[in-house]
């Protein structure tokens, strides 16, 4: 049940209960003082009898005299010279009012008095149609209540979600005006947001001047290295060197993609032929062998930048040599390619949250930054495409990328990470 | 340690509250009981004490019919059902002589005269059917028709004019006395 139902519940119990307990109590009152009045008319009848009896000897107003019915309380009492008033229970309830008028002798007056008098019946029914209206009427508005407040909430989730999804924090949907407790909660996750974007950005610049500062002596160490002597060392020292360069090139392409000021160069092209050309080229780079491509159906085009895609594939290709096993399958289906290779699979944590930088995640496929499927998700989204990944059938790990089909295609829905350059 | 405080903080006013409950609910429980404990006890009954310590005082018109006619000054009185002496401005007259069930009481009067008198006070009836529902009505009073009866100049009738309520529905009523 959500906090507005809670709310709308909980009021309407409170409510409930107020109500009964004053429905109680009005009853009790209304029915003490019906015995009061009760008595007190009987009191005025026996006082008016009395002097019509202490004048004329008649008995006025229904008394009557020494009555064998009298109740004992009553007559104890009047047998002390006190008159006075009684309601007596049973099966002919009834109430009564007597004195002594010497000799003896009491005068009573008495009439019935029904346990269910209809003006007490027309209480209770009163009580209970306004109690139930009431109740109906707190619930109504309570859920009124709860909504105005839930929306809040919700607002405030929205705006958090898409923080979590990489918007700039939302000052106007989190910050919001008020002094209660949700204007508070809204306001800290507004300075929560703010504090990780700041330091997600200096992170991001960080990786940025770094990367930078890396690439000018690295590239003076490669060429230095060809002026070593020895044959075997020059071999090593390139060879390191040109890992450390490839790092380089990789944290600088993540800078780029993270600062957002990459766009794609969207031309048409023939998906098959694309993907075998990739995969001729990647072909004895990176590890890539033993690589099958695969067209289901008839072959499309699409519009898209031929550079990223390549950059995408040969990612994805590096990364199943590298950390899966062969044979490596990549299969063209209309707008989608889907590379599949026969490993491990992908690590748990990498079908469900997408790839991190610097994290592998999975001892068992390997050594690696993490930069190569961090790429390939970056430059999907430039391109308006979607990199999923996830385990195939019979195991291994698999990689889907759909791309936008053309615009004659879609119509005129370019995604929005993506411009079109005519 | 803030974390411990507001536990504690939370703790004690749960206990507050659930003492404040119960001892509401306590407090209703003994107001019930003593409520239902009045019901079977007897009551005083303070008009009926008080009409028993201070009789009205009665005051009679003479027997001497002659002197009473040759009198004009002398007040015609109201017998009470035919019966006994007629009483100069009395407080209670009973209206419906068949069954006694009809009395006019408490009766205060602005004008009592040989040729008529108006007062004010309130119609008894005797409760049939349910002792809870009213049993007096506010009314104004005027008698009327004196004249020498049984040698006892009386008034002969009485219109009564409701001023509220009524107990049979109609607002004047005229009555037969004497």
């Amino acid at each position: 049940m959500g906090i507005r139902g809670r709310i709308a519940l909980a009021i309407s119990f409170v409510t409930a209960l107020a109500v009964v307990v004053l429905g109680i109590a009005v009853h009790h009152i209304a029915a003490e003082e019906r015995g009061t009045q009760a008595q007190s008319y009987q009191d005025a009848l026996l006082s008016s009898a009395l002097q019509v009896y202490q004048r004329d000897g008649l008995l006025a107003l229904g008394a009557q005299l020494d009555d064998s019915t009298l109740p004992v309380p009553l007559a104890q009492r009047v047998s002390n010279g006190k008159p006075g008033t009684y309601i007596s229970g049973g099966a002919d309830p009834r109430v009564w009012a007597a004195t002594s008028v010497g000799d003896g002798k009491v005068l009573s007056v008495s009439a019935p008095y029904p346990d269910r008098d209809p003006v007490q019946k027309a209480l209770d029914k009163a009580l209970i149609v306004a109690g139930v209206a009431t109740v109906a009427l707190m619930a109504v508005v309570a859920w009124f209540v709860a909504q105005s407040l839930s929306r809040r909430l919700r607002t405030s989730a929205a705006a958090a979600r898409r923080i979590a999804a990489g918007a700039p924090p939302d000052a106007e949907a989190l910050a919001a005006g008020g002094r209660d407790e949700v204007a508070e909660l809204g306001r800290s996750v507004h300075h929560m947001a703010t504090s990780l974007a700041a330091r997600v950005a200096a992170e991001r610049e960080f990786t940025a001047d770094v990367a930078h500062e890396l690439r000018t002596p690295v590239a003076g160490l490669v060429a230095s290295a060809e002026l070593l002597p020895h044959p075997r060392a020059v071999e090593m020292v390139r060879e390191r060197a040109q890992t450390m360069r490839s790092l380089v090139e990789d944290l600088l392409e993540v800078s780029r993609l993270d600062s957002g000021v990459e766009r794609a160069q969207l031309d048409p092209v023939e998906l098959p032929s694309l993907v075998r050309g990739i995969v001729k080229r990647a072909r004895g780079q990176r590890g890539v062998d033993d690589v099958a491509v695969e067209v289901v159906g008839e072959g499309c085009i699409v519009a898209t930048d031929a550079r990223r895609v390549e950059r995408i594939l040969v990612n994805l290709l590096g990364n199943a040599a590298k950390h899966g096993k062969p044979p490596i399958v990549v299969r063209v289906e209309g707008t989608r390619i889907v590379v599949r290779d026969h490993g491990g699979g992908y690590p748990p944590e990498l079908v469900s949250q997408g790839p991190r930088r610097f994290r592998t995640a999975a001892p068992e496929r390997g050594t690696g930054h993490g930069l190569g499927l961090t790429i390939a998700v970056g430059q999907a989204l430039v391109l308006g495409a979607t990199l999923v990944f996830d385990t195939a059938e019979g195991g291994g790990a698999e990689a889907t990328l759909s791309l936008p089909p053309a615009e004659d295609e879609a119509g005129h829905s370019a995604p929005e990470a993506v411009t079109v350059r005519a | 340690m803030a974390e411990r405080a507001v536990s504690r903080r939370a703790r004690v006013s749960t206990v507050l509250a659930i003492f404040a409950a119960v001892t509401v609910l306590a407090l209703a429980g003994v107001w019930l009981c003593q409520a239902q404990d009045r019901s079977g006890s007897v009551s005083d009954a303070p008009k009926t004490a008080a009409a028993q310590k201070s009789p009205q005082p009665i005051r009679e018109v003479p027997r001497d019919t002659e002197t009473a006619e040759a009198k004009p000054q002398e007040l015609p009185g109201v017998r009470e059902c035919g019966l006994g002496s007629p009483v100069v401005e009395p407080q209670i007259i009973t209206l419906n002589c068949a069954n006694t069930g009809v009395v006019a009481s408490g009766i205060k009067w602005s004008h009592y005269g040989a040729d008529g008198a108006d007062g004010q006070g309130v119609v008894q009836v005797s409760v049939a059917a349910n002792g809870a529902a009213p049993a007096t009505y506010p009314a104004r009073f005027k008698l009327y028709g004196a004249r020498n009866v049984d040698g006892l100049l009386a008034f002969t009738g009485i219109d009564v004019d409701y001023t509220g309520a009524t107990p049979m529905g109609e607002s004047k009523e005229t009555y037969s006395i004497a």
